[in-house]
């Protein structure tokens, strides 16, 4: 049928061919680069005949007398017309259309073009990861980009795992994070670090080199989700990296070089400052005057000296980045290959990330119908990280509330330990913490996969993947003898192996009934196992400081563990539109998997989505042209999705076998079994409008979305008398309503000086709905009650200072007439509700700058920290609390003042005078933003230099990240959460700062050169 | 051709598929409950693991014994941890993380202790001995459990009272609410678990397990707060004749020593991961939990040597002294605690003299080096010679609290108002029970 059809085509062309009487012929370049376009479609208008362009874009044509238009069309690019008039050389610049209604899309198991979409789907290619060099993850990148997308870094530690809401916080006790799915295989995205809770969490998708990617495609919707079924509640993030291309075989080298410093610091006293502030406390505790001046210093000594801890833990950190790729290939084979070092140091001493990765992709095609392929990655990362956030042996907490009058060295160069000076903060020296504690971690990691496809019909074709994910953990730790933690040395040394074989195999059926009707419908059946085992060795008694290898331990004690899970699952989805004015799709998925309570197996996750295009609509054309409408679609989509990240054996009764006594094993009950406990259910509506104006140079796109999420997984509290404290069950609700809008803009499109706009903006709003506990406390300074969004601080409410006598007053919530935690209440969320992104990008001729500004609000911090340098009072024995911050410099001075910091005193928590300052709203802050995120500037130098040099690209470029934040948080940055151990974490523990190290500000400047 | 092999492969492919059921994942450190308690083997590991539970940092294995020295201002809390800053401060709230966990914890306990009970007499391949043994024990920790409930959140000390705590008497197999018995019948369940205990156990005379002497140490001792004097004199007779456990010359000697003569009952840390949270509460820097100058001015006062050797400062080194051992055995029975109770259940009973306690009172001060008390003329003098001596003998091990509110001191000593005698069930059983389980009087939420 086909083959007949290309005869007939020949035919035609050649039949043309022998009654042409003259040629037009030329050379087809795009905009972008100088480079010939391959594979651009000329047609002559009202004719069947016409042409391809060649690999280096020439084309010639046959014409014939009456042939008058021709017509260039690409895909991704601006269809033009072009009147002959004579001509036989017609050179043309194609024009990448800025909304690319004909673009191919990925989507899962698939791919569809993005005029046929009725779903919410964003999509970015690798020019933004591109716009973001020196960022170790491509999340970075991301970051502000999509709407409907949150992507935070919680911290500037290297290599750390990056916080990402597809639409909002969709669970209590399973994992937000979306689905990560790299060339169709899905990723483990979880840290499995087994060191001290309290360093931060590693991202596993820091494996992947950014520069790989060739497309992202984020699934935010329940219709385009749903063929993820139980894993696609929290959005999926698809990741496309780079094909081989038919043509000449191209290099690509590239470099770059970043130097990274703390973006901002709260300022703290100096010695003198501290000084007085300290006698000042004194003699308003009756303590008389210059009380300090014999026990520490005078604060009038001309020689007192501050020694400020920032500037021993902070450093100016240097990225370099290596990267190279080839990519070529024929008709018959196409290849990419890349390699890629990077290696960031940490702006905090202590901190480092390196990732050595390299990638081939092949695709082979056998012959017109069986074809086969192969991708794999393989990498290694390292981890060099230190004990930061959340913890009070944090380094950035004990620089904070370090006594400025103490030296951190020793005049020998050795460390000093802050028990020799007087602050009672500061539990070690915060660069013996950074320079001697170890926490290191190697990550390997490989993604693998063949494939083969087989066109069974022209258009039935089946596609089986073997895919296999494996990666291999292993850390180490050491706290050195000598510090304030051990007198004998702890170490840990642990492992964690993970590993997973997928199998997937799907049938793809294409049809049309006369041109009206098009039909495509996907099938398939999956198969995934996943096994995971992991060790851990804690040691005690070393012998050195310097060798920190477990063996060398006296005392030794490890465990040995491992878990699994497999998932099987039945695809299905049917895409159908008539005329590409009426669209229609449907989808099923059936998941079965080993997490899922014996009652509940499988678990069916169905939707359907319509749309219309309204702009094909014949008698709405000539309205829509009259207010320049040059497109228009309406679309629909509902459906259901599931959370599947319950953990592996949670519903199961269960004794552990961990409970030895005397040296013999014993066993204990350890779960309360739950055979109905089931994945959580999001149910979503999606209505959206996709619009283009003035011939689609500008595209708005909106969406309102509800997403409910019901059966929440939740360790609900069960009476303590039955000997446990929780269950794992389903309840509860939780919903997330907004609206997202993105639009891009091309100002001027077609000339030496170019104004892209790229605007998003997204408003979410989360509410809980239903607890089976409501106003259940999570950590300390949390708690979730109805009707109120996750994350919900939960503290006591500081009124203010009395004017009259300095007091700090407090409100006795629960009237007893004492004021402790039991006078928590609910004050705000730490989850943004509103966020936006804006890039402008401007091009002059081989100039390109591109500027892109970050929002972020809605939001409060609980700025902890501040509980430990802007608190005054001792806790025991009269030694002062630690170092202030030069706010607390505005303290209530005499009756009539108003203040919000209260009259210093160091009366300890218990005594009536205390001014001990408690987890209260006093360290409650706003956490909006707005962060001149991104800016660069490249060069690309121009063809005729670059002929000389026989090179065939070559750009220059510098970027500058984070530069500019505008807000009124007082702690380093608003863009920080303490609590990310555990992704269930980052659901109702987002909005803490207890030592979080702040922003780096980076600069980087590198060279790509392509031959 | 080609068709064939493209049939292959898909055969292939699929026989694959179905030759792996990824659905049916065992896990390989859980064992499913009902599988828990199936042979002699199973049991005694059941039975491992309630020891461990008792370990723990929120019962014996610390908190549960500091939590009270706290209460009664032997220790203060000297680090972050709110919920030590509440109890040094007295008035506890009933969010207090301590009395949350070790609620949770002392009924892990019971549970494990039901789970047996419950599954070993269906156990056909047990020797009878084995059986009664781990039957024993596990009436002996639920009886221990119930009754350290009931001093700490109930009102032990009212006979009368309706405020006991929950009896829990099978095992938890799905979500139930369980209401308080009252202190009589809480009494009961524990007296009637005691018997059977006494009535099972072996006369082993083995320090680190239970045995039937431990199990009359207890009755001796819950006797002794029920003020059923005459059962407290027997038992606490009972053990002191028993022969296998003598006072040592050397007060220390027990703390120094593992399964020392004077020792009846401790359980042995044996590993860094054991449970137990001695070297994290107190040994750390700073540590969270020291010793209050109030019982360095009353050793000093009262002439104390020997027994306030084991202060080093503000750290009580009875359970180590550093953050990287394994840590001293917490002791929960020995032999100077049942002289003590003789001493008073003879001077209290029925037809006894307050001097009736000289003779054994006087037992345990000649160790301690300590001058003998010549005469005890009113209960006034008698209740402040007997507080005396528990505070001094038992500083840190978790009686001095229990003993001023069952002597009537609590509020004189503490200034503390009444009704903080009892410490509040906590705030989350309250929320959760949805009126189910009621709150101890005095306490708001």
């Amino acid at each position: 049928m086909k083959n007949l059809l290309t005869s007939f085509i020949l035919a035609v062309i050649v039949q043309a061919g022998a009654f042409a009487q003259q040629t037009v012929s030329g050379i087809v370049t795009s905009d972008e680069d100088d480079g010939g376009l391959p594979g651009v479609t000329i047609k002559i208008k009202g004719t069947d005949r016409g042409t391809v362009t060649d690999i280096e874009g020439r084309y010639t044509l046959p014409i014939q007398s009456g042939d008058e238009t021709l017509i260039f069309s690409s895909v991704g690019m601006t269809t033009q017309e072009v009147s002959i008039g004579g001509r036989t050389t017609i050179d043309i610049v194609l024009v990448f259309s800025s909304e690319q209604l004909n673009e191919v899309i990925v989507v899962g198991y698939g791919t569809q073009k993005r005029a046929a979409i009725t779903s919410s789907i964003s999509t970015l290619d690798n020019e933004v990861i591109e716009n973001v060099p020196a960022a170790y993850s491509f999340e970075e990148a991301l970051q502000g980009q999509l709407s409907g997308v949150n992507i935070t870094t919680s911290s500037a530690t290297p290599g750390a795992a990056i916080n990402v809401n597809i639409r909002g916080v969709t669970s209590i006790g399973a994992s937000s994070q979306p689905l990560y799915v790299v060339d169709g295989i899905p990723m483990v995205a979880r840290n499995n670090s087994a060191l001290n809770a309290n360093i931060q969490p590693i991202n596993p998708m820091a494996d992947i080199n950014p520069n790989d990617i060739e497309s992202v495609t984020v699934l935010k919707d329940a219709a385009s989700a749903a063929i993820y079924g139980s894993r696609g509640a929290n959005g999926v993030i698809l990741i496309t990296t780079k094909k081989g291309q038919v043509g000449k075989t191209k290099f690509n080298v590239g470099y770059y070089t970043g130097i990274s410093e703390i973006a901002n610091t709260p300022e703290l006293m100096n010695s003198r400052q501290w000084l007085e502030f300290l006698n000042v406390a004194a003699e308003n505790d009756g303590l008389g005057e210059n009380y300090w001046n014999t026990r520490i210093a005078d604060p009038n000594d001309p020689d007192l000296q501050t020694f400020n801890a920032y500037d021993e833990i902070f450093r100016t950190g240097i990225t370099h980045n290596f990267d190279f790729n080839a990519r070529g290939g024929d008709a018959k084979t196409k290849f990419y290959i890349s390699g890629n070092f990077f290696d960031q140091e940490g702006i905090q001493i202590g901190q480092g990330f390196r990732r050595f990765s390299g990638r081939i992709n092949l695709d082979h095609q056998v012959n017109d119908k069986l074809g086969f392929g192969a991708s794999v990655m393989a990498s290694r990362t390292d981890h060099d990280r230190t004990i930061s956030e959340g913890d009070e042996y944090g380094v950035v907490i004990n620089a904070q509330a370090w006594d400025p009058t103490a030296p951190l060295r020793t005049a020998n160069g050795g460390y000093t330990d802050p028990f020799d000076f007087n602050g009672w903060w500061a539990l070690e020296n915060p660069t013996f913490i950074a320079d001697q504690y170890v926490n290191e971690g190697i990550t390997e990691r490989i993604l693998a996969s063949a494939y083969v496809t087989y066109d069974i019909l022209d258009n039935l074709t089946f596609k089986s993947t073997f895919s296999t994910d494996v990666g291999s953990f292993r850390e180490e730790s050491f706290v050195p003898a000598g510090g304030n933690q051990t007198d004998i040395g702890e170490g840990i040394y642990a492992t964690y192996n993970e590993s997973t074989f997928l199998n997937e195999n799907t049938l793809t059926y294409q049809a049309s009934i006369g041109n009206d009707h098009n039909f495509n419908i996907l099938g398939g059946f999956t198969l995934q196992e996943t096994i995971a085992d992991f060790s851990d060795i804690q040691g005690t008694g070393f012998p050195s400081n310097t060798i920190t290898s477990v063996n060398t331990a006296a005392n030794t004690e490890g465990t040995a563990n491992a878990t699994n899970f497999g998932f099987q699952s039945i695809i299905g989805r049917l895409n159908y539109d008539y005329k590409g004015k009426y669209l229609f799709s449907a989808t099923l998925r059936v998941d079965g998997s080993s997490r899922f309570g014996a009652n509940n197996r499988f678990g069916t996750f169905p939707s359907v989505s319509a749309g219309w295009v309204v702009s094909e609509e014949d008698f709405l054309r000539d309205g829509l042209n009259l207010v320049k409408i040059s497109s228009l679609k309406i679309r629909g989509s509902y459906g259901s999705n599931g959370n599947a990240e319950i953990g592996n054996f949670t519903w199961r009764g269960a004794y552990n076998l961990t409970s030895p006594y005397n040296g013999s094993g014993g066993t204990a009950p350890s779960v309360l079994e739950n055979p109905d406990l089931s994945w959580e259910t999001t149910t979503q509506l999606n209505v959206g409008i996709d619009i283009g104006f003035l011939s689609n140079r500008l595209n708005l796109t909106a969406d309102y979305f509800n997403k409910n999420t019901e059966d929440l997984l939740l360790d609900a509290d069960v009476p303590g008398s039955l000997g446990f404290g929780t269950i794992s069950s389903n309840f509860g609700e939780i919903n997330n309503e907004g609206f997202e809008l993105s639009l891009g803009f091309d100002v001027f499109p077609q000339s030496d000086f170019k104004w892209n706009v790229n605007m998003n903006y997204t408003r979410v709003q989360n509410e809980v709905i239903d607890v089976v506990n409501n106003g259940q406390i999570v950590s300390r300074n949390f708690v979730i009650e109805e009707g109120k969004p996750l994350s919900q601080l939960f503290l006591i409410k500081f009124l203010g200072v009395d004017p009259l006598n300095g007091d700090a007053v407090f409100e006795d919530f629960n009237g007893d007439g004492l004021i402790n935690l039991d006078d928590r209440q609910a004050v705000g969320s730490g989850i943004p509700t509103d966020f936006a992104g804006l890039t402008n990008t401007f091009n002059y001729k081989n100039l390109t700058l591109s500027i892109f500004l970050q929002y972020s609000g809605g939001n409060k911090i609980f700025n902890q920290s501040r509980h430990s340098y802007e608190n005054f009072g001792s806790l025991r024995d009269g030694i002062p609390y630690g170092n202030q911050s030069i706010e607390s410099l505005d303290y209530w001075r005499q009756p009539g003042d108003v203040t919000r910091i209260p009259r210093p005193s160091l009366a300890e928590p218990d005594n009536p005078d205390a001014q001990w300052q408690r987890f209260s709203t006093q360290y409650l802050e706003d956490g909006e933003f707005l962060r001149l995120k991104n800016v660069k500037i490249s060069y690309r130098i121009p063809t005729s230099i670059l002929e000389r040099l026989k090179l065939g690209s070559v750009e220059l470029y510098a970027q500058g990240r984070n530069l500019i934040t505008w807000t009124n948080y007082l702690g380093f940055d608003p863009e920080v959460s303490t609590n990310t151990a555990g992704q269930e974490d980052l659901n109702t523990l987002q909005g803490e700062d207890f030592g979080t190290l702040g922003q780096a500000r980076t600069y980087t400047f590198g060279v790509n050169i392509g031959f | 051709m080609k068709k064939i092999k493209i049939q292959i492969f898909i055969l292939v492919a699929l026989f694959a598929i179905n030759g792996c059921d990824v659905l049916d994942q065992e896990p390989e450190s859980l064992i499913a409950t009902t599988n828990a308690i199936q042979d002699a083997r199973s049991a005694e590991s059941a039975l491992n693991g309630v020891y461990h539970l008792v370990q723990n940092g929120d019962l014996y294995g610390a908190r549960f014994i500091l939590a009270n020295e706290m209460l009664a201002e032997n220790a203060r809390a000297t680090a972050f941890q709110a919920f030590w800053q509440e109890l040094d401060n007295g008035n506890v709230p009933a969010s207090n993380f301590h009395l949350e966990d070790m609620w949770i914890s002392a009924y892990a306990v019971i549970n494990a202790s039901n789970a047996i009970i419950a599954s070993v007499p269906e156990i056909a391949d047990i020797s009878e001995g084995d059986a009664d043994r781990i039957m024993g024990t596990a009436h002996f920790f639920r009886a221990l459990m119930h009754f350290d409930l009931l001093r700490q959140f109930g009102e032990f000390f009212d006979q009368s009272s309706i405020y006991g705590v929950p009896l829990i008497l099978t095992p938890s197999l799905q979500v139930a609410e369980t209401s308080r018995s009252s202190v009589v019948d809480t009494y009961q369940q524990i007296n009637d678990d005691l018997a059977e205990a006494m009535d099972r156990l072996p006369d082993s005379g083995d320090r680190f397990y239970v045995s039937v002497a431990v199990a009359q140490a207890l009755q001796a001792r819950v006797a002794l707060y029920q003020e059923d004097f005459a059962t407290a004199e027997t038992m606490a007779g009972n053990v002191i004749s028993n022969g296998t456990y003598n006072l040592s010359d050397d007060y220390n000697e027990v703390y120094d020593m593992e399964g020392a003569d004077e020792s009846i009952f401790e359980l042995n840390f044996i590993q860094l991961n054991d449970p137990n949270a001695w070297a994290l509460e107190m040994y750390g820097a700073p540590p969270e939990v020291s010793v209050t100058n109030d019982l360095l001015d009353f050793f000093n006062e009262t002439g104390e040597t020997d027994r306030a050797l084991l202060f080093d400062g503000s750290t009580c080194i009875k359970y180590g002294s550093g953050t990287n051992e394994d840590g001293g055995n917490t002791i929960l029975f020995r032999l100077s605690e049942m002289y003590l109770i003789r001493a008073e259940a003879q001077a209290r009973k029925a037809g006894g003299s307050f001097s009736d306690a000289l003779a054994d009172l006087n037992v345990v001060r000649d160790r301690a080096n300590q001058p003998d008390i010549s005469g005890i003329a009113t209960e006034d003098q008698l209740f402040t010679f007997l507080l005396n001596e528990r505070r001094a003998e038992f500083a840190f091990e978790g009686h001095y609290w229990f003993d001023l509110v069952r002597l009537g001191r609590m509020e004189e000593v503490t200034g503390r108002a009444g009704f903080r005698s009892v410490m509040p069930i906590p705030f989350r059983e309250i929320n959760i029970s949805d009126g189910t389980l009621e709150q101890n009087p005095g306490y708001s939420n």
